[in-house]
């Protein structure tokens, strides 16, 4: 399943190659073991790298658990996630087909990223800056990555919820993962993302 | 003299004075990340206990009973065995000293229960030091001495807190950042306390130069005096005799003599020109000084004062930040700027190294001081976490120069650290980042952690995850 995983990751792995952000922790983890990986696809031939360049929008092949959701890793070790935090916060259907998709059903939502934000300027911008640039946190406003799997919303997910090095804490403890998805759907404006609906290529 | 081995230290400078270890000279002998210290040491951080409310700092009693104590921002002392039990009660409460209502301030994430420190005659008399923003005083620093009626009790009652409270010192802060936070015995028994430069952001007071302030300095006083007084000053405290009213006298006086008169200069100050040294640490062997000084946009710094030091060191801030000139305005390679001041033993970086520098992933954003270890492969290594990249570096010599190893990142944001009474080096972890601030007692807990050589872990223990 972990092969699977990071053959799927190629793309982005070979994105993330030379770029240079604050946030490291998965930096490395990720880009070694994609890079290692990324050798061993390329024996194998072109059709691993035609799944990684469709990987982030053919969403049937994200790596899954036994129960068929998402299987879901942390940003530093790797490991998968465990959702242990804030047990009582109700799972809303959009976080039950996140779950299930890997797909974020308030991109391009109005009403979601209108809530993001107002979540976004109490929780991220202290680090991210008002409009995304950075400071004591990365840049969120391009598609440079630290951890390639960023470049996903599953691995933005994961960061957010689970947390990365230092600073970047768990969010999953603070907040619930509804709304993660609306911080999630606001940083996409960011990039110009998330204005209109997500892509169906 | 100062510290007992400063007899020790002498020789070796005189003899070798190419290999001696001591402050960098120039900008290239400041340590940067990349280095590798003698026998390239790994090390675990061990969880000890966990479940502490914005923990802010740690220290031990010396008092044999292996207890740990563990500072919550909020105002409160836990105590924890050697068995990594949490006592149920409080050590300590500041919180509830007050009727109306708590003595400890901490509106903003840097105000709170700083620091706690044992004389080094606890056992016998049960002095124990705070260093805390008071509530009623607006946030002044506070440094304030309780007496246990009986030093092996887990508890100083509320009644017995403000029965036996001394008020040693009060550093009035005008602004609510910077508040410095540290304060520890040296070997000589004096009191050492990090004080910030008071706050905002550029030093707009220019504090840490000024030696009429007590900010951005390290502070040295003698607390072991009668009762009616709060503290006495150090008879070789740098500044003690510069700072005496005289008659003046004018003629057959050289400019070098003139130079020793700083009629305003407070004589508390052992060193100056430091931006906020939340934490600071004796080597316990050698009696070696390191500050962890934070910095403000673009560099940390770690500083090394050896334990010959006779004080009066300015540390640059404000015309330096680390190694360079401040404000940074662009590439200091490209600047033409002369060293003021003592340079720091290491820095390491901001996710931009200066203004329209290209983002890097080396440093951090944030020091914060462990202690000095001497055990795991490692002599007299300064360890130091980062509050924003949860890296922790290692701070050595390895007999020609600095080096700065970063030993492992981890997902905490590290806050301090300290010494158990074996002096292993003990780290403390919060969640309690500016914004993401719900108050002292409502955010995500943190741990107390030893850092123990890699392979020497008990069985069973809980390791700080680290990247992979």
């Amino acid at each position: 399943m972990v092969a699977r995983q990071r053959i799927l990751m190629l793309g982005v792995a070979a994105f993330a190659v030379g770029t240079a952000s604050f946030w490291p922790p998965a930096a490395q983890a990720a880009s070694d073991g994609q890079a290692a990986t990324a050798a061993e696809a390329g024996a194998e031939g072109g059709s691993a790298a035609e799944d990684a360049a469709g990987a982030a929008a053919s969403t049937a092949d994200l790596p899954r658990a036994e129960d068929g959701k998402i299987l879901f890793r942390d940003a530093l070790t790797d490991e998968p996630l465990e959702f242990t935090y804030r047990p009582d916060q109700t799972i809303t259907p959009a976080v039950e087909e996140f779950h299930q998709t890997g797909r974020n059903p308030y991109s391009g939502d109005s009403a979601a990223m209108a809530e993001g934000e107002k979540s976004y300027k109490k929780l991220c911008q202290a680090c991210h800056l008002a409009d995304g640039s950075g400071r004591i946190g990365p840049s969120l406003n391009d598609d440079e990555w630290v951890r390639a799997r960023t470049d996903t919303e599953v691995g933005r997910f994961e960061i957010i919820y689970g947390g990365g090095a230092g600073a970047m804490q768990a969010f999953g403890q603070r907040i619930d993962q509804d709304e993660i998805l609306k911080i999630m759907a606001y940083i996409d404006t960011f990039r110009g993302e998330g204005t209109a609906a997500p892509a169906s290529n | 003299m100062r510290r007992l081995l400063t007899a020790a230290a002498v020789p070796l400078l005189l003899g070798g004075a190419a290999f001696a270890q001591t402050a960098p000279a120039t900008v290239d002998e400041v340590a940067q990340p990349g280095g590798t210290l003698p026998d390239n040491p790994e090390i675990v951080l061990v969880q000890v206990a966990d479940g502490f409310n914005d923990p802010t700092n740690v220290a031990n009693a010396g008092d044999g009973s292996g207890r740990i104590f563990v500072t919550e921002r909020a105002g409160r002392v836990q105590v924890v065995d050697t068995d990594g039990n949490v006592a149920e009660e409080p050590y300590i409460d500041l919180t509830a000293i007050n009727p109306l209502g708590s003595n400890v301030l901490t509106a903003f994430v840097e105000q709170g229960l700083y620091s706690i420190a044992f004389d080094p005659n606890f056992s016998e008399n049960g002095y124990v030091y705070l260093h805390y923003a008071s509530l009623p005083f607006n946030g002044d620093g506070m440094i304030l001495r309780v007496t246990a009626e009986n030093p092996s009790d887990n508890a100083i009652s509320s009644d017995q807190i403000n029965a036996s409270a001394k008020v040693i010192m009060r550093i009035e802060q005008p602004y609510y950042n910077h508040n410095g936070g540290q304060i520890a015995f040296g070997p000589d028994g004096y009191l050492y306390i990090g004080s910030g430069d008071g706050g905002w952001e550029g030093d707009p007071l220019q504090a840490g130069k000024d030696l009429a302030t007590p900010l951005g300095k390290i502070l040295r006083i003698d607390v072991n005096v009668e009762d009616t007084r709060a503290y006495a000053i150090p008879e070789d405290n740098p500044f003690r005799e510069a700072s005496k009213e005289r008659l003046m006298v004018l003629f057959g006086i050289t400019e070098e003599e003139f130079a020793t008169i700083r009629t305003k200069a407070e004589p508390e100050i052992w060193a100056y020109g430091v931006r906020n040294p939340y934490e600071f640490a004796f080597d316990p062997e050698t009696g070696d000084l390191f500050i962890a000084d934070v910095g403000q946009n673009h560099w940390e710094e770690i500083i090394y004062q050896p334990a010959s030091s006779t004080g009066g060191e300015y540390y640059g801030w404000p015309d330096m930040e680390a190694a360079y000139c401040h404000p940074m305005t662009g590439d200091p390679a490209q600047s033409d700027c002369a060293v003021v001041g003592v340079l720091p033993a290491a820095m390491y970086p901001h996710n931009r190294a200066y203004p329209g520098a290209p983002e890097t992933d080396e440093g951090g954003c944030s020091v914060q001081g462990f202690g000095v270890a001497n055990y795991a492969g490692m002599k007299g290594v300064y360890l130091a976490g980062d509050w924003c990249s949860g890296r922790v570096y290692g701070l050595g010599w390895d007999g020609s120069a600095w080096q700065l190893q970063e030993m492992m990142q981890t997902g905490m944001q590290f806050t301090a650290g300290g010494y158990d009474e074996d002096n292993n080096v003990l780290a403390v972890n919060a969640n309690n980042f500016y914004l993401a601030d719900q108050g002292p007692d409502a955010n995500p807990p943190g741990s107390l952690w030893r850092v123990m050589k890699k392979g020497d872990e008990p069985e069973g223990a809980t390791l700080a995850k680290t990247v992979q």
